[in-house]
């Protein structure tokens, strides 16, 4: 479904357009920033069907609509791209765009179910399992994965309960969808996710895949025990894991 | 101790019913990670002019998202768009948007997935593709990476890391396949066939998604590593053991039992009544 239709440029190719790279990236992450699912489309195109094209008829390539305007880039190729000269091309420095050092978290709030609490960092044990926090006071995170409001799936875990009583996660199943969850970081900064997603998993059949997996946006989620306590092992036999999308 | 396990019995309790109440009204996603797509636009054809993209889905076809001005070099950030069938079309910069578009593509955005929808190649062949960006786990301690060649200059090449090749032959206009790369701080080298190697030192993460995007500027050539994709560097073994039943019911069976029930009944109100003649 490639359809290609070359339209007949304005005239005099009046070289190449100024605009910086910088200016370009913005704007190409300003329009596409109007892509979010959740978003309401800030751009939409007018619509007025006395002006719009039918895309279904093939396009007349001697009357292209909206060749000539004033403001349009010439359609034709930009001179001297490629060409091979008398030597060899030569390289220059492109830094590689570095993410921004995103600081580790110190606080979780979470109003709609009354979390305030405390960040500790988590590690692995030797067998590679997650260690939880001692206490089932303060939430832990997992530094070997994203800081939350970096690009990836920032990872917080926090106790249902201890053996006495409720644990800081101990609501987790009773937040909705647009309940804000907000981190405060090391630098003073905040960063305010919206929950969007819960789910009930096996221990057994528990979603490594899911959790850890690389993601192109910046994401938390929350994790707590959850289901069936198994009394004689003295654990609970589900986890409950929610999903924020960072606002 | 007994009347404290009673109490704990009915916290239990509480926390069963209120979990069917939010399951019977108010259900979430299963997971918003997997709902959604990925998306982000790249103009990566060195002689093509400026252009307006603009993104349609198929059932919504009046609600075009337009991004002016994209120029050679640009790649956007990642945005979550909604699964399902789009139009991505380039026209040059500043044309009526609904004018016929130079060049357009379908994209059939999966659920959980990440696509760059790209212009590649020459101005004289110009082609809008749509690129899979794998973002699935990769294995422990490796990245995953690979080359987009937009520099016609550069001729093939191929990418080493420390002197070794892990991609080879990646031709100009397209991005080659996915190769995984042990983690660490390293040197990648870009070697093209018709110009000398230059070096990118890079720390790669493991569970990260990496390009190499190559590019030609005024008969110069770049290289520069993008971060696409970040997941964990370590990744756990299992489940995470976050609660010691201070809330609990210890009674799994019974607890099983009543779960069933509450699933049946679809109700956690008759549960309620039903477990307090049971303790009186």
């Amino acid at each position: 479904m490639t359809g290609r239709h070359r339209l007949l440029g304005g005239a005099a190719a009046s070289g190449r357009a100024a605009a910086s790279l910088a200016a370009v990236v913005a704007l190409l992450t300003a329009g596409v920033a109007l892509l979010g699912a959740d978003r309401p489309a800030a751009q939409a195109l007018p619509d007025d069907p006395g002006q719009s094209v039918d895309t279904a008829l093939p396009a007349d390539i001697g009357q292209s609509a909206g060749a000539g305007q004033s403001g349009e880039t010439p359609w034709t190729a930009v001179p001297g791209v490629g060409e091979r000269g008398s030597s060899p091309p030569r390289w220059t420095a492109e830094p590689s765009p570095k993410q921004a050092r995103t600081a580790r978290p110190t606080r979780v709030r979470i109003p709609s179910i009354g979390v305030n609490s405390s960040i500790v960092n988590l590690a692995v044990d030797r067998a590679g399992v997650l260690v939880p926090p001692d206490s089932a006071d303060v939430t832990g995170w997992f530094p070997k994965g994203p800081a939350p409001g970096a690009i990836g799936p920032a990872l917080l875990a926090g106790h249902v309960d201890s053996a006495a009583g409720p644990g800081v996660f101990y609501r987790l199943t009773a937040l909705r969808r647009g309940d804000r969850v907000i981190v405060d970081r090391a630098d003073g900064s905040s960063a305010v996710f919206v929950v969007d997603s819960s789910r009930k998993v096996s221990k057994t059949a528990f979603p490594t895949e899911l959790v850890y997996s690389p993601l192109p946006v910046a994401m938390l989620r929350l994790i707590t025990c959850g289901g069936a306590f198994d009394s004689g092992a003295s654990r609970y036999l589900d986890n409950i894991i929610v999903e924020a999308t960072l606002r | 101790m007994k009347k404290a396990l009673r109490k704990f019995r009915y916290r239990g309790l509480a926390v069963l019913v209120s979990a069917a109440a939010v399951v019977l009204l108010a259900p979430l996603p299963a997971s918003a990670a997997q709902s959604v797509s990925f998306l982000r636009l790249a103009h990566l054809s060195p002689d093509t002019p400026q252009v307006d993209v603009t993104v349609t889905k198929f059932d919504q076809p009046n609600k075009s998202q337009v991004v002016k001005g994209v120029g050679y070099g640009a790649v956007s950030e990642y945005q979550r768009i909604e699964p399902g069938s789009y139009t991505v079309a380039m026209r040059p910069a500043g044309a009526d948007p609904k004018s016929e578009p130079v060049i357009s593509t379908t994209l059939e955005a999966a659920k959980g997935r990440a696509y760059t929808v790209a212009g590649l190649g020459r101005f004289a062949d110009l082609a809008l593709r749509v690129l899979n960006d794998e973002i699935g786990l990769p294995p422990a301690g490796q990245s995953r990476m690979r080359v987009v060649n937009a520099a016609p200059r550069a001729g093939d090449l191929s990418i080493q890391r420390e002197g070794t090749a892990v991609i080879e032959r990646a031709a100009f206009g397209n991005a080659s396949s996915y190769v995984y790369v042990p983690a660490g701080q390293t040197t990648l080298t870009v070697a093209p066939v018709e110009a000398a190697a230059t070096n990118l030192p890079i720390n790669l993460e493991a569970g990260s998604v990496y390009t190499v995007l190559v590019l030609e500027r005024d008969g110069a050539l770049s290289a520069a590593v993008r971060q696409d994709a970040r997941g964990a560097t370590v990744v756990p073994n299992g489940a995470v053991e976050t609660g010691l039943g201070g809330t609990a019911d210890d009674d799994t069976g019974l607890r099983l039992l009543l779960l069933a029930a509450a699933g049946l009944a679809g109700a956690g109100a008759v549960l309620l009544v039903v477990r307090r003649r049971r303790i009186a």
